[in-house]
């Protein structure tokens, strides 16, 4: 009898789980997706629904952040590859020096463009004399007074022997906007290939 | 056997059947969706246009806060007194370092009062001062200095 009871246990239970696998799974399966779908969905309708709400606000708002963006993109302009840009930075340069009467010669040079997470940047030197006041001004116009962004990390000023003139030496950076592009993952099999080697 | 399979039938019919009633809610929300799309498709250049300028800003703000602002401390060296005179001025990022010589003592601390008043210099001290050469200009009560001090925007 206990037996028979047992075996009608397995068969039952065996049933149910050929029965799961068989007519269930794969319909339940659908239905989480559909659900997710519909969690999706709902989430994009608040969204949208929000921003129908402020459209005019939004609206209202387009002008002004135009002009913004315009005038952050002068101050820290886009990356626009690794060969462009030294000499427009030493044309600029000395026309600022120009600017300032500061008579030739003037030393300038460059090294490459670096990156950092958000930002490229090329160092750049100027080497300059002339008198203190336009050199002063020359300092200013080339770091904060720039409509560009840059950098100064150094500046030093030393009178020139014989002349009331002083010489500038400085170090500065050039900044362009770089877009944050996450680190694309390694695929894992490459990773094991890697480490086998 | 029978009444498990019977009860496996009354469970696949009732998933179909949600699954059936959530297909129609998404379509019902998809065709909701199409029109707000379509409208508030302007929005979408709006905060990308946004999310660049915050970008940028905050690297603007971030590397301006690092320049240092030597030329608008150099400016403000050039108001001392004629009793100084500057022999050397090194600016390294938020830090400065003028050497000079000052016609006295006196004088060389009156420039160190006046430094500590200005708008991008903080915190100066004298490092170092002795005696000038022999023969200098301002005469025997010349001093020579080095003066250290801080950079602020």
């Amino acid at each position: 009898m206990l037996k028979l009871l047992v075996q009608a246990v397995i068969a039952a239970a065996a049933t149910a789980i050929a029965s799961y696998f068989l007519f269930i799974r794969e319909p339940l399966e659908s239905l989480e997706q559909a659900g997710e779908a519909h969690v999706r969905l709902q989430r994009e309708y608040r969204a949208l629904y929000a921003y129908r709400v402020n459209l005019d606000a939004f609206r209202a708002q387009i002008p002004a952040m135009k002009d913004l963006g315009k005038a952050a993109q002068t101050i820290l302009p886009d990356f626009d590859g690794l060969g462009a840009g030294r000499q427009d930075l030493e044309d600029w340069v000395r026309a600022a020096a120009k600017e300032k009467q500061l008579k030739p010669p003037i030393e300038f040079s460059a090294a490459d463009w670096s990156s950092k997470e958000f930002y490229y940047y090329r160092p750049f030197t100027v080497r300059v004399s002339g008198e203190f006041t336009r050199v002063t001004e020359f300092l200013q116009l080339v770091s904060t007074g720039s409509p560009q962004l840059r950098v100064l990390k150094s500046a030093s000023v030393r009178p020139v022997e014989g002349r009331d003139e002083v010489t500038l030496s400085l170090e500065a950076l050039a900044i362009r906007h770089r877009d944050y592009e996450p680190a694309v993952a390694e695929p894992i099999k490459n990773r094991r290939r890697g480490r086998a080697q | 056997m029978v009444a498990t399979l019977f009860a496996a039938g009354i469970v696949r019919q009732f998933i179909d059947h949600r699954i059936d009633a959530q297909q129609a809610e998404n379509t019902a929300l998809e065709s909701a969706l199409a029109p707000l799309r379509r409208e508030t498709g302007e929005v979408d250049a709006l905060v990308k246009m946004l999310r660049d300028f915050l970008e940028r800003n905050q690297v603007i703000k971030v590397l301006a806060e690092e320049s240092s602002p030597a030329a608008e401390a150099l400016a403000e060296l050039s108001r001392l007194p004629g009793d100084i005179v500057l022999t050397d001025v090194q600016a390294d990022g938020l830090q400065i370092v003028v050497e000079g010589i000052a016609r006295s003592d006196a004088a060389a601390k009156r420039m160190v009062e006046q430094l500590g008043t200005m708008k991008f210099i903080a915190h100066p001290r004298i490092a170092s001062t002795q005696a000038a050469p022999a023969g200098d200009p301002f005469g025997s009560q010349a001093q020579v200095f080095k003066v250290q001090a801080e950079l602020r925007h």
